[in-house]
């Protein structure tokens, strides 16, 4: 039987005749890592906020391992972690008295924070005073805290707000890295998608409150390549061969195919004399965000 | 340790590792240090250690003239005010008869007594302390990582509410022991055996000095429960730290005045306004005939309820901004 670390049922959130969710359906399986994507206003941090007890449900239920948020809160949240950005902390304490006065229940020893802080690279500055860090930093803090207290089930608000191009790498790897060696169930939401989609195992849309799609599986090596030929004859059925599916408008080739893969398909243009005018490169997530959204709140 | 324990410990190292509340104790001293030195400086001795030889005739004086002034017919005094002459012959028949000598002025005793007056300061701090503590939270966006630290939303109040009662109190033990502290340093040491004597509205009192002032600190710890609940349902409804103390302010520090000014407004005493001075029992410095210390209990019992359940009901219901 396949286990759910998040399973929501029916989720409704009205706010006075306003509905910002509506009858939102949801399972994530154990261990995976799933995108929330969506524009400004789909319903996606409001989702992370009845999730962790935020905000109150208008109806349906949310189950976190098993627990109900709606009828046994403190176990619900017990094992699960909302970071929601960077601006949450005192800025008049350091890290440390910071990790304790907001994670006052959780068992957590000097060497835990020591862990979690040089993780997130924070291990130098973890005495300075939170009014000193920079926004980076501060997100850094906010997704050290996250991962501590063993959380089976973590939900990141936009994690790669503010952080610079190294440190999106490094959270991509800490990312993996945690849900690797403790099987930790992670919901990420953010407007990234080329970030997003090199983490993520799995993605659903959401749009004006509802789940608009939601996928299994995720090509994540996979990018959409558009090629601007001077024939496009040869290379689109070589294109078939390899089991791609090729969309071809006048001497515009558009295919979606690993990166690696790339470098074969420019040696046959090469080798056919056909020239390449221009080319241009983009995730498979973001080319489906653009579809299923009809270009609509593009980000 | 229960949830509610550790939660209240946590809000307690908090709030005592802010230095704006070290700076509110450290001020509370300086405060007591100078209002000593004013009472010995330049406040009005009547009765002073110099006149403790003959006190006797101090207070037969004192006895005497006020009998003259309840027999003058030509003065024109309200019935307020001869009640208050005949309450103090009382006093003066009752030193008299026992030996029992006033306290003189001058003395580490009567700067303990009279400390009673700065009790404000105590209620100032706290609604300022009580409402930041709150208010920061919101301003922080600190509140969405508390509830989802694993204890109900109305856990995480009570340990707010607890651990500002706490510091309250401990506050006024501060407060206490300065009190004393400071009076020795100004006044000169004194063992506080004195008695006081004082009408408390029904029958005149006799009472060790050290157990008027700690109880004068306990009916003033009714008070601080009491605003201390307002401004931390005020705190919660308003989410403004500005707006809070201010409205917190208006009903205890300007209430007292309120209440004295309308006082033969019946319907007055059941409002907070009157009943923010709960001391006021002590010294007979009641504005109301026939209102007892219980009713007005009662009156702040019932306020206090509607602020708490307020605060509960706002605090656990409403949507966390983050």
């Amino acid at each position: 039987m396949e286990t759910h670390s998040l399973e929501i049922t029916g989720l409704t959130k009205k706010i006075g005749k306003k509905t910002i969710l509506d009858n939102v359906d949801l399972k994530i399986k154990k261990g995976m890592i799933v995108g929330l994507i969506g524009p400004n206003g789909a319903g996606k941090t409001t989702t992370f906020k009845c999730c962790s007890g935020l905000s109150s449900i208008t109806s349906g239920d949310i189950l976190v391992n098993g627990h109900s948020v709606k009828k046994d809160f403190e176990s619900a949240v017990e094992k699960l972690s909302y970071s929601y950005g960077s601006e949450n902390l005192y800025p008049f304490y350091d890290a440390c008295e910071n990790i304790r006065s907001l994670l006052p229940l959780k068992v957590i020893t000097k060497e835990d924070i020591r862990n979690a802080l040089s993780v997130v690279g924070l291990e130098k500055v973890m005495n300075a005073k939170i009014k000193t860090y920079s926004l980076g930093m501060k997100q850094r803090l906010s997704l050290a805290m996250a991962f501590l207290g063993k959380p089976d089930i973590i939900l990141l608000d936009e994690p790669f707000n503010g952080v610079d191009p190294q440190g999106v790498v490094e959270f991509r790897s800490i990312i993996r890295k945690h849900r690797d060696d403790h099987g930790t169930t992670f919901v990420i939401s953010s407007h990234n998608l080329g970030e997003i989609s090199k983490v993520i195992d799995s993605y659903v849309f959401m749009n004006h409150g509802h789940i608009v799609k939601s996928s299994s599986g995720l090509d994540s090596g996979k990018k959409v390549f558009t090629l601007v030929l001077s024939e496009t004859g040869c290379i689109s059925e070589y294109l078939e061969q390899l089991g791609t599916d090729v969309v071809v408008k006048g001497n515009r080739v558009t295919f979606l195919l690993e990166s690696s893969e790339l470098n074969g398909i420019l040696q046959k243009l090469a080798s056919e004399n056909v020239t390449v005018y221009d080319m241009a490169t983009e995730s498979s997530l973001e080319k489906e965000y653009i579809e299923i959204l009809g270009g609509e709140n593009i980000e | 340790m229960s949830k509610i324990a550790k939660l209240t410990k946590c809000e307690i190292i908090k709030m005592y590792s802010r230095g704006a509340v070290i700076g509110f104790i450290c001020a509370a001293i300086v405060v007591l240090a100078m209002y000593s030195l004013y009472l010995k400086e330049y406040e009005p001795q009547f009765f002073n250690s110099s006149k403790m030889g003959n006190w006797r005739n101090y207070i037969e004086q004192e006895a005497n003239y006020t009998i003259s002034l309840l027999n003058d017919q030509s003065i024109g005094m309200t019935e307020n005010v001869r009640i208050q002459y005949i309450n103090e012959s009382k006093v003066y028949d009752y030193l008299l008869r026992h030996n029992i000598p006033p306290i003189a002025e001058d003395t580490a005793a009567s700067m303990v007594l009279k400390a009673n007056n700065l009790f404000i300061y105590i209620i100032v701090c706290i609604i300022m302390i009580s409402c930041f503590f709150i208010t920061s939270e919101y301003s922080n966006k600190t509140l969405g990582r508390l509830v989802m630290s694993g204890a109900s939303r109305w856990k995480i109040l009570t340990s707010k509410y607890l651990a500002i009662l706490f510091f309250a109190i401990v506050f006024m033990l501060i407060f206490a022991v300065f009190t004393v502290l400071c009076s020795w340093i100004v006044f000169g040491f004194d063992d506080f055996s004195t008695h006081y004597v004082y009408f408390d509205g029904v029958k005149v009192v006799e009472r060790n000095v050290m157990v008027q002032m700690m109880l004068n600190f306990l009916y003033n710890t009714v008070s601080l429960v009491s605003i201390s609940s307002l401004a931390v349902f005020v705190a919660v409804l308003t989410k403004s730290n500005l707006i809070g103390m201010s409205l917190c302010f208006a009903v205890s520090v300007f209430g007292s005045l309120f209440s004295s000014v309308f006082a033969g407004t019946d319907w007055l005493k059941y409002t907070l306004f009157a009943n923010t001075d709960f001391s006021r029992f002590l010294n007979n410095e009641v504005a109301f005939d026939n209102y007892t210390p219980a009713m007005s209990l009662g009156v702040l019992g019932i306020h206090t309820i509607i602020f708490v359940v307020g605060a509960y009901t706002v605090f656990c219901k409403q949507d966390v901004v983050i």
